[in-house]
């Protein structure tokens, strides 16, 4: 039988994006938030931890492995993998606990999961902390803090979070398409300088309506006639 | 002494011509409408849709790419026939996601027509490597700025098969050149200009911010500012500080 099949808890996924955010990690994989997931009906983390490959090993100290073992909850980490995986773990997972890349929230914000962003605020360009504050402040997602992520798991359960619009895109293919008509209607005449020899063109190729080839041999356009 | 006269005036006389034609080309946005009445205002003006457009994508770094993806997830192959996407040299990702979204469009066509045009998927040099010397950056920029160029006229359509140029012909130069970010952008865009300025084409240039900036610009976003003819900001905090700035929304989904 599929695995899948049978699963009958439910899976949280960390990431921290190409960067390195070995605190995120640190801070999650320890026994008290092994325990506080496992009773929440968690039974599966996964954890892409980037550049922090030391500090994901380190994490598995012999207290954390007895809670492991104990709870029966399964981890398992991997450096990186592309932006379809990504979406994947993203979709069978059912709390996203991230830094604050647009990427993964606006994923998880699409297939409506329960997310905690905790902004890595050891980046120097932080505009990726103003990001997760807006969106927190709009209830999109809930926006952490490292000392307090016990707390913002069990709020997440309950949290009422906000649906994305979904509408952005048809916004902006329709500001295309008038944009798109307004080309149109201001393009530059294509006809050359030289008029006589495009009407040369023409007139030896009925109904052509090619310009830019102006020789005397048929031309592309000439040919589809 | 009328010689230096004289050549001062000529000099005058050019940078005048040449500054006024810059003039004539720069987009004018109006910055005093509303926000949101812009999208209707510009409805009023019936226009018929043309048959066939050609619009140019600019894809970069990942995040971007996923943006762009994201904004275009709901165009119609029958609308939008012809398709340029222009990527960095080496990143393979991008190259992939534009395959992956054309595999996707596949099924959408209405007419047989269409299909046959296809999508150009081209790579152009990088304006600049990460790390590279600040003394070679002005020889690559350079580099990248004739790729765009030739892309732009549809240089690459020369190699191409006969059925191809068919199809293209007469559509090289983009109508519309969409953009959100990457450096390459800014050179393509510097490229569409050149052309504008000898009255080439009239392309019409799109930019839109990153969805993950909220309220500052990014630095592609401050050189274009000028140049788009449409700028897209997708959070109202932007748009109070930048007039002339366009909020309409997530236009991510």
């Amino acid at each position: 039988m599929d695995p899948k099949d049978t699963k009958t808890g439910k899976g949280v996924f960390i990431t921290v994006g190409t960067t390195a955010f070995d605190s995120l990690i640190e801070a999650l994989l320890v026994p008290t938030i092994i325990a506080q997931l496992s009773e929440l009906g968690y039974d599966e983390i996964r954890v892409q931890y980037g550049k922090g490959k030391y500090v994901y090993d380190a994490a598995f100290t012999p207290e954390l492995k007895d809670m492991v073992n104990e709870t029966g909850i399964s981890i398992g980490g991997f450096e990186y993998e592309d932006s379809v995986k990504i979406t994947e773990f993203i979709k069978d997972a059912d709390l996203i606990i991230s830094h604050a890349g647009s990427g993964t929230i606006l994923d998880a914000l699409r297939y409506q999961k329960a997310i905690i962003v905790v902004p890595n605020e050891s980046l120097m360009d932080n505009h990726q902390a103003e990001l997760a504050k807006e969106m927190s402040k709009q209830k999109y997602v809930i926006r952490g803090k490292l000392d307090k992520i016990a707390t913002h798991i069990a709020q997440a359960q309950t949290y009422g979070f906000r649906h994305f619009p979904r509408t952005g895109s048809k916004t902006f293919v329709e500001l295309l398409e008038d944009e798109i008509e307004k080309a149109e209607k201001d393009k530059i005449d294509p006809t050359p300088v030289n008029k006589n020899k495009a009407t040369y063109h023409q007139r030896r190729y009925k109904d052509c309506d090619d310009w830019t080839d102006m020789g005397p041999e048929p031309c592309g356009r000439c040919f589809i006639l | 002494m009328s010689v230096i006269v004289a050549l001062f005036l000529s000099v005058l006389l050019i940078f005048i011509f040449i500054s006024l034609r810059i003039y004539l080309i720069l987009p004018t946005r109006p910055s005093a409408v509303p926000q949101t009445s812009i999208l209707q205002s510009d409805r009023v003006v019936e226009l018929t849709p043309p048959e066939n457009s050609h619009v140019l994508m600019i894809l970069g770094s990942g995040g971007h790419t996923a943006e762009m993806f994201s904004l275009l997830s709901s165009i119609s192959p029958d609308t939008i026939t012809h398709r340029t996407y222009v990527f960095s040299s080496g990143d393979i990702h991008s190259a992939k996601s534009a395959r992956a979204f054309e595999n996707s469009l596949a099924g959408s066509y209405t007419k047989k027509s269409n299909e046959k045009i296809g999508y150009r998927l081209l790579e152009i040099p990088r304006a600049r490597r990460v790390r590279q010397s600040w003394i070679t950056t002005p020889w690559s920029c350079l580099m990248c700025l004739i790729g765009c160029m030739n892309v732009l006229r549809g240089g690459d359509l020369e190699g191409m098969s006969v059925q191809m140029r068919q199809c293209w012909e007469g559509r090289r130069f983009p109508d519309v050149v969409v953009c959100n970010g990457p450096a390459t952008a800014v050179m393509m865009v510097l490229a569409c200009y050149i052309y504008k300025f000898f009255g080439r084409c009239s392309t019409r240039i799109i930019y839109v911010e990153s969805f993950a900036r909220v309220t500052t610009m990014s630095l592609s976003g401050k050189l274009l500012l000028p140049l788009a003819n449409r700028f897209l900001v997708q959070w109202p905090q932007l748009a109070e500080i930048y007039p002339g700035v366009e909020h309409l929304g997530f236009l991510v989904s």
